[in-house]
């Protein structure tokens, strides 16, 4: 007997995934914050007093950059390439078992790490095995979509969108690979190259998955929700030729001033601080195509969420470049800074992206209206807010905590730990005003898939746009 | 036109992720200077390496960094030799536990700073005990084998060039008779000068003894088996020369020898202080 899927399956079994992963993600975020704040809340506790700070951290890290955003950006290729090429999903019956592995994989990280199988690498944390089932799962999306594009039905030249996700499809599983000991028990590579290898791999991430597939989601997302073209053809083609050049070889400026070579610092910065032209070309991009359509914003989450993502894409990516100069890198490494500029770029960007984008695949793919509009605000201002409190929160506590270090040169340090308290409260604080935000989100998704009202095309602002309002300007 | 060949718009994205790559991941991996030891290298026991595999099991590298950096602003954490880290540091390392936030203190010269594991040991079960303004996770629920592990992973982490520090085991068994002979003749710069003295130690003492002996300086129960001195008594009982030596050496117990944290100088103007507590703060 043969297995057949409906058209979407694929997609929707990775954003409902995806959500799970989220809630869990952050629940865990949020108690190694609220650990920081007490940390003797645990002892004492059976079982629980074993998850300490450092077995929750990365279970949070992983949960919401590969359980939830890649979920997200699984679903959104899925439902994307075909639209944007022309034709249907090459296999849904062999997407719908690529999210079984990704759940299998994902819930193996989470048992894994708790239970002590850190292996001893940012963001390349889990044991081997369960490294070879997430790398089987992007080369099994990879596969998928590759087949999708070989029998398009458009022929005519490929839009943006499809660039950046092609290109992020080839390159991530070469990335994961070199960053996770090259999938072996025991990793080869011996003293500070494991650590060059580690961030070549924890930098690359964003810049080869994150950001392409992030950025791809909102050259298709833009035109649909406002019903203009893409603004132009020849910044569409910097933008996404120079951020495949320039972001790979920034990984070190996560040891600048550290005990590696020079010259691996030297080239990490300059190559960080190049990085101002695909952003600035992209964000050009997105505002452009907004021209004359900004009135929308009032009445659409979906642009609500990628207006303001394209702003904290901007603020992230000028964060970027000039964390990674050595001046300025003396006073914000090591400080919560780096935290509060790891979260615009995944939650206020990426995340917010993503939102975005299930809010306009979800009707589509499931035939039913978003259940509650009022709901979706909702769930916009909390995000919003939420974030942005956490990112001022933790923006000040870096400063504070780096310009404390320079006074002392780093001796009386237990003082400067003392100092972040009020800030670590405030970031617990933060955490939970983000989640009770999601928890909404994922009300309204779920009494959606149940309890939507028949959706119609044409409801959404950008619906008079043509089907593929994604015309390249110069074709 | 590129742009209507998917295969060449992926061919032209892997071919720009291979010049980065090349430069900076295939090159670094051919620099041998950069896999080298020297006697500076830590050499790890086989209990040591157990205990790192616990620190990276208990993710102990997400909140103390390893790696002194090459600016003033890490002078605090640099070794004996005054120096910032450097890769031949770290090439009996795998995987190496750089660590990239510094929630806590960098370790990478813990070994020199707290030689003694006993003090590991009770900080990891209790860190508040050692001072009440610490976040660090309590880890007494880990086995005691597991703690004895762990404790002497962090203390070969030291600059290895250096001999260790030679500590006594319990500084309250021993007596003047105890004192060694270098020491004994040591003339203390303060002598007349106590309001001298005072300056120096006051800042010192608020940073650095308070946290174990007590905001009265009388001594309090760390662990257990563990009990800080009371400085009022010990200052009855001993020489300046003595308290000097027991800063500057500190015990296996638990006292932190202060020789390479605190200048000779600093060192006699906390000596100075306790000898004449009673006096200063009655």
């Amino acid at each position: 007997m043969r297995l057949t899927y409906r058209e979407g399956a694929a997609a929707r079994a990775f954003i409902y995934g995806g959500l799970f992963w989220m809630f869990l993600g952050m629940l865990f975020g949020l108690f190694a914050a609220v650990l920081m704040v007490w940390p003797d809340l645990i002892v004492g506790l059976p079982v629980l007093e074993y998850f300490t700070f450092g077995r929750v951290r990365p279970v949070h890290t992983n949960l919401v950059l590969f359980g939830w955003l890649t979920g997200a950006y699984f679903a959104t290729l899925f439902y994307m390439t075909p639209r944007v090429v022309g034709g249907k999903l090459w296999s849904e019956g062999l997407g719908v078992f690529t999210a079984l592995l990704h759940n299998l994989a994902l819930g193996l990280t989470t048992v894994s790490l708790l239970a002590g199988g850190n292996v001893g690498r940012e963001y390349a944390e889990t044991p081997w095995y369960i490294k070879w089932i997430i790398t089987a799962t992007f080369l099994l999306v990879a596969v998928n979509l590759f087949m999708t594009v070989k029998n398009r039905t458009e022929k005519g030249e490929l839009y943006v969108s499809a660039w950046y996700f092609l290109g992020a499809l080839v390159t991530t599983p070469i990335i994961y690979v070199i960053g996770n000991q090259f999938l072996l028990p025991q990793n080869p590579i011996w003293g500070v190259n494991d650590a060059i290898l580690n961030w070549f791999y924890g930098h690359n991430i964003l810049g080869y998955w994150f950001t392409p597939v992030g950025v791809g989601a909102v050259y298709y997302l833009l035109p649909k929700l406002t019903g203009n073209p893409i603004y132009s053809h020849k910044l569409s083609m910097i933008g996404f030729w120079s951020i495949f050049w320039v972001y790979g070889p920034t990984g070190a400026h996560h040891l600048v001033n550290g005990p590696v070579p020079y010259w691996v610092q030297t080239i990490a910065i300059a190559f960080s601080v190049m990085l101002i032209i695909p952003v600035w070309t992209v964000v050009t991009n997105f505002y452009g195509t907004m021209k004359g359509k900004w009135h929308l914003v009032r009445d659409s989450v979906p642009l609500k969420f990628l207006t303001t993502a394209i702003v904290f894409y901007f603020i992230t990516c000028f964060q970027g470049p000039m964390q990674s100069l050595r001046s300025v890198s003396a006073i914000t490494h090591f400080t919560n800074w780096v935290v509060g500029h790891a979260h615009v770029a995944l939650l206020g960007t990426f995340s917010f992206i993503m939102y975005a984008a299930i809010y306009y695949m979800l009707p589509r793919l499931t035939g039913r209206a978003i259940y509650s509009k009022a709901l979706q605000e909702w769930h916009f201002h909390l995000s919003l807010w939420g974030f942005l409190l956490m990112f001022i929160d933790l923006t000040i506590a870096g400063l504070v905590q780096g310009a404390f270090w320079a006074q002392n040169q780093s001796a009386n340090f237990i003082e400067g730990v003392a100092m972040m308290r009020p800030y670590y409260i405030l970031r617990a604080i933060s955490g939970a005003v983000i989640i009770l935000g999601q928890v909404l989100f994922g009300w309204n998704v779920y009494k959606t898939a149940t309890a939507g009202k028949p959706f119609e095309a044409g409801q959404d602002a950008g619906e008079a746009a043509p089907a593929r309002a994604v015309e390249p300007a110069g074709a | 036109m590129l742009h209507r060949n998917a295969a060449l718009v992926a061919l032209g994205a892997f071919l720009l992720l291979s010049f980065a790559i090349a430069v900076t991941v295939a090159l670094p991996l051919m620099q041998e200077e950069l896999y080298a030891a020297d006697e500076a290298t830590p050499q790890y026991s086989e209990l040591a390496l157990k205990g790192k595999q616990i620190y990276q099991r208990e993710g102990c590298f997400y909140c103390h960094t390893q790696q002194v950096r090459t600016i003033p602003n890490d002078a605090a954490f640099q070794g004996p030799n005054k120096r910032p880290s450097r890769p031949s540091d770290y090439a009996n390392d795998n995987p190496v536990l750089l660590g990239t936030e510094r929630t806590g203190p960098d370790l990478k010269f813990v070994g020199d700073r707290l030689p003694s594991k006993d003090w590991h040991i009770g900080h990891l079960k209790n860190p508040r005990a050692y001072d009440p303004r610490s976040i660090m996770p309590s880890y007494a629920h880990l086995p005691e084998e597991e703690l004895e592990a762990l404790a002497e992973y962090l203390v070969s982490l030291r600059d290895w060039s250096v001999k260790p520090l030679q500590q006594p085991e319990r500084l309250a068994d021993l007596t003047e008779a105890d004192l060694p002979e270098e020491f004994r003749s040591l003339q203390n710069p303060f002598a007349g000068d106590l309001q001298g003295a005072v300056a120096i130690a006051e800042p010192i003492i608020a940073q650095s003894c308070v946290a174990c002996h007590g905001p009265d300086l009388r001594g309090k129960q760390l662990t257990e088996k563990v009990r800080s001195a009371d400085l009022y008594e010990r200052s009855q009982a001993r020489s300046e020369q003595f308290l000097y030596w027991a800063i500057t050496v500190g015990s296996k117990l638990g006292m932190p020898g202060w020789e390479r944290s605190l200048s000779e100088e600093q060192r006699w103007a906390l000596a100075t202080y306790i000898k004449n507590i009673q006096q200063i703060r009655p």
